[in-house]
């Protein structure tokens, strides 16, 4: 029991951490209470944590692990986003529409996240400013990797879309399938180790 | 009075309203500092906010007008986005990226807006606790109208976009040539004149 309160305390530690690097003039009294609110879960390996047609109540820090955002169109998986640790899970379809969630998030490892509800969230942005600018720091963030997304789709090769991927993730090709970086990269798995071999 | 400052008045009110329509709690008092940073600025028809290529920092408010944003591929041109009188309009990808933009957004009609360059607002933002609130409702009420249309793009009908197009934008349909109301829903023009005849 007593090493279940320290682990939760590491991961809060590390937690205040991330979000320092996110938004670095974070008031840290704020911020200490915002990690004191957190709840720790633990998701296993390939489990679906948040489903499609759901209704988002949640905010969820990334401390270790790692999650894919997929939909299905046609019968087929199309990945749509992939975070490791350190990645914040907020700017859910749900969240910021109000409408039905239309993906699915599904943890690749083991991973470890730490969870505040909407509600927890929205006191704290009332009565903290720079809480409430981390909120918006986070949904600026969340809207440029987005947009830039959708640029790389539109105007980019299927190679230059893997050379910007490999700058950025690099890390990522020994931890996850390449049927999943494929389907993120929106190129098939052949092009990819063609891509791969080239390198 | 001249003109230009009934002009102001008119159009600063319009964009009190708006903004208190997104953030019903902000501070008056804070809310009266922000408008008063905007700037009038007229456009003609068909001339440009913002052109691709460049970098751009500003946040437009249109007060009378219609902005048409469209990107250029194989030499055909997309229409992204066409935004109304009492909305906001901004060039997010080079803001919020720090890349140039890949957008044109131009005029359809002879326009007035009232903008102010990102980095007065976030000055206001780090400032006062009720504006940075405002900042944040804006910035998730513009992503939540990104991500829509992804979403309809991708699992919606042109018929369902289309009537999704009629119920919330249906004065658009006299103002902006059916080609660009084609173009945004991202189907043939032949398609959106027999959607229509229904």
């Amino acid at each position: 029991m007593k090493e279940a309160i320290s682990d939760i305390q590491k991961y809060r530690n590390q937690l205040k951490e991330n979000l320092l690097q996110i938004c670095p003039n974070l008031n840290l009294e704020e911020l200490e209470e915002l990690a004191q609110k957190t709840t720790l879960m633990k998701i296993a390996k390939k489990e679906i944590f948040i489903k499609t047609e759901s209704y988002s109540d949640k905010i969820y820090f990334i401390i270790k692990g790692m999650v894919r955002v997929f939909y299905e169109k046609e019968n087929k998986e199309i990945t749509s986003v992939l975070l490791v640790e350190g990645g914040v899970l907020a700017g859910s379809y749900s969240y910021i529409t109000g409408d039905k969630n239309f993906c699915n998030y599904q943890a690749l490892e083991d991973t470890t996240v730490l969870w505040l509800s909407n509600n927890e969230l929205e006191i704290l942005y009332k009565k903290y400013h720079s809480i409430e600018r981390l909120g918006r720091v986070i949904i600026e963030k969340y809207y440029a990797s987005f947009m830039k997304k959708s640029y790389d789709v539109l105007f980019l090769s299927a190679e230059e879309r893997y050379n910007t991927f490999v700058i950025n993730h690099r890390e990522l090709f020994n931890r996850i399938s390449l049927k999943y970086i494929a389907s993120y990269l929106g190129i098939s798995q052949e092009t990819l180790s063609r891509l791969r071999a080239k390198q | 009075m001249k003109n230009k400052d009934i002009d102001i008045l008119e159009y600063k009110k319009k964009l009190k309203q708006h903004l208190l329509d997104i953030c019903p709690t902000v501070v008056p008092d804070e809310l009266k500092i922000l408008i008063d940073k905007f700037t009038l600025k007229k456009f003609k028809k068909n001339e440009l906010l913002i052109e691709a290529g460049t970098y751009s920092n500003k946040l437009f408010f249109i007060g009378r007008g219609i902005v048409r944003v469209f990107y250029f591929k194989e030499d055909k041109e997309i229409t992204n986005a066409l935004v109304k009188e009492n909305e906001i309009i901004a060039g997010a990808y080079s803001i919020f990226t720090g890349e140039k933009s890949f957008n044109n957004y131009e005029t359809l009609e002879a326009s007035i807006t009232l903008y102010i360059e990102y980095s007065e607002l976030e000055k206001l933002y780090n400032k006062f606790h009720s504006l940075e609130r405002l900042g944040r409702l804006l910035v998730q009420k513009y992503y939540a109208t990104y991500i829509k249309k992804t979403h309809d793009v991708l699992f919606l009908s042109a018929e369902e976009r289309y009537a999704n197009f009629i119920r919330n934008h249906v004065e658009l349909i006299n103002r902006v040539s059916l080609r660009f109301i084609a173009s945004y829903l991202g189907v043939a023009q032949e398609t959106l004149s027999r959607l229509r005849s229904k």
